[in-house]
């Protein structure tokens, strides 16, 4: 098991910290901290333009981060990594550049599974080009996302694929590397949602001989600061697609009439980027792979399976996982207590936990519940962290007397 | 150890959460209020007659805050007339949000006890929301 807490001083500064929400945003370790405040104190300045030596290593080190990010992914070309404000953003962007190319008629497919910032887009999308949005549905009993129910919607208009490799609620993994698979060999694009997917899994594209069109994640997700969103997009389509954002540092030249944009990446980042949070990512990622992805994943999950182990053996509570899982995401219901209630007294407790509809409602919805809790488990939670919760969970049935 | 103390989850309010009442059908105004962030909805329809509620449904479909917080509401505030409601519930919208002393409600107990949600900032929207709900309704009837 790791043993990682002394990393984070924000356990050692809140004494008894049962943390189980880093599936909303991960807490960051010293390395990372330590890197970028001395950064601000030592380096800082503003990147590209400056010619003096503080903006020249400003900029090496922002440009180490696209690369480090490159080959996190394992992709070959850096300047296909676009820095965004979060993955909302990043999905976003597509949408209302490479989105706006589609016609009246076209449909994109996404699952019901999807985290609000990879639906309202493409739902808002079809609305205002007439596009034909097709839901993918899990199995209800399952809780799987089997790949025909994708594939079933798959037609001769389909020109996007937009899936979450993880959902955020069921920590269900969707069927991704074969989509792509599929998708490639009949044109369709793919942009893959890796919020939940990144922080805790090794994936290298590359490898795998997988060419996703976009990828897109959130770095404080993984212990990098918020702030900032990764955007990873083939470079044929990264460049035929118009600026998002047009402006500062994304130009070629600019005359009375006339603009030309710069090439990538700065063609799709206009404006001064989250600098310390682009860096502190560098360092994330450095932190990450110096405990090692597949530990983390193993980590995590074994301590997932023994929450879910324990809160089946309580009285009115169920457990919303598939039976195969491969992270840290918890989300249960107590019969006769609202999730709020239960998140409340957990608070009580010192556990943190998220309730409600996770930014997921079609998906609660379509699981016929109002809303769920859920705890999340990551590097740095333990054994212990389980305890607290179960602990904390029989609690609630005691406090509504159940 | 068993708690059987809970400074949110008392008695009173945990009794209001499991037989809510005054959720009924009525005849009346209705209207309808969301809590987006936790899903809380609640339905009030209220029957005025000559300037006072005469009658009030209160159904809530959310945690045991908003549940009790409604059903309590649902008891006060039948009989009274609209101005006197809407100070009412003025007073008892600045007293969630801590702007006046926790002994304000000291006659009321079942308000006292929902005090618990002053130090839980996100949960006191659950406790406002039938208040906030009941209010636009009166609002619209003025
Ligand atoms: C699967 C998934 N997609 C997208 C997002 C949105 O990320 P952000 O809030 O950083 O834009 C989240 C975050 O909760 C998520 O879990």
């Amino acid at each position: 098991m790791l043993d990682l807490k002394k990393d984070f001083p924000v356990f050692k500064n809140n004494p008894g910290l049962c943390f189980l929400d880093s599936g909303a945003s991960a807490q960051k370790p010293s390395h990372v901290i330590d890197f970028v405040s001395n950064f601000y104190k030592t380096t800082y300045a503003n990147i590209h333009r400056g010619i003096y030596n503080l903006s020249w290593r400003t900029t090496e080190l922002y440009d180490a981060t696209r690369e480090k990010v490159a080959q996190f992914l394992g992709v070959s070309n850096p300047e296909c990594v676009i820095f965004t404000k979060n993955t909302t953003e990043a999905v976003n962007l597509i949408a209302y550049t490479y989105g706006e190319t589609l016609n009246e008629g076209d449909e994109i497919i996404v699952s019901i599974m999807e985290h609000h910032a990879n639906f309202v887009p493409w739902q808002m999308l079809s609305k205002r080009k007439g596009i034909n949005l097709k839901i993918a549905y899990i199995d209800r009993e399952t809780l799987e996302l089997p790949l025909k129910n994708i594939t079933s919607l798959i037609t001769e208009k389909t020109k996007l694929i937009a899936l979450s490799m993880c959902s955020n609620v069921l920590g269900t993994i969707s069927p991704f590397k074969e989509v792509l698979k599929i998708a490639r060999d009949k044109g369709i694009k793919v942009l893959l949602d890796g919020a939940q997917y990144m922080p805790h899994h090794k994936i290298n594209f590359g490898k795998e001989g997988l060419e996703p069109d976009f990828v897109v994640f959130s770095p404080h997700k993984m212990c990098a600061f918020d702030g900032l969103g990764v955007l990873y997009g083939q470079r044929e389509v990264l460049e035929k697609i118009p600026p998002f954002l047009t402006g500062g540092d994304m130009i070629e030249s600019v005359s009375i009439e006339n603009t030309t944009f710069a090439p990538l990446p700065n063609k799709l980042e206009a404006g001064t980027p989250p600098i310390g949070a682009v860096i502190s990512l560098l360092k994330a990622i450095e932190y990450l792979e110096s405990i090692g992805m597949k530990n983390i994943e193993e980590h995590e999950t074994k301590l997932a399976k023994e929450a879910i182990k324990r809160l089946k053996e309580i009285d009115g509570v169920h457990v919303f996982a598939p039976e195969k899982i491969s992270n840290g995401i918890v989300s249960f219901t107590i019969d006769g207590i609202h999730p709020h209630d239960i998140a409340t007294i957990l608070a009580e407790d010192n556990v943190c936990i998220r309730a409600g509809m996770h930014c997921a409602e079609p998906l609660i919805t379509f699981l016929e519940q109002d809303s769920f809790a859920r705890a999340t488990f990551y590097l740095y939670n333990d054994l212990e962290d389980v305890e607290k919760l179960i602990t904390s969970v029989k609690r609630c049935r005691e406090v509504f007397k159940l | 150890m068993s708690m059987n103390f809970d400074p949110i989850y008392q008695e009173v309010i945990l009794d209001h959460y499991k037989n809510p009442r005054n959720c009924k059908e009525i005849e009346g105004l209705s209207e309808k209020g969301h809590n987006a962030s936790c899903g809380d909805k609640v339905e009030v329809i209220t029957k005025i007659e000559d300037g006072k509620i005469e009658d009030l449904s209160v159904c809530t479909k959310g945690c045991a805050i908003c549940t009790a917080s409604g059903s309590i509401m649902s008891e006060k505030v039948k009989g009274m007339d609209i101005e006197e409601t809407m100070k009412f519930v003025e007073k008892v919208k600045k007293y969630f949000k801590g702007e006046l002393p926790e002994e304000e409600f000291d006659s009321i107990f079942e308000l006292k006890a929902l005090s618990g949600v002053r130090k839980f900032p996100v949960r006191i929207k659950c406790a406002l929301l039938p208040w906030i709900t009941l209010e636009n309704t009166l609002k619209k009837e003025e």
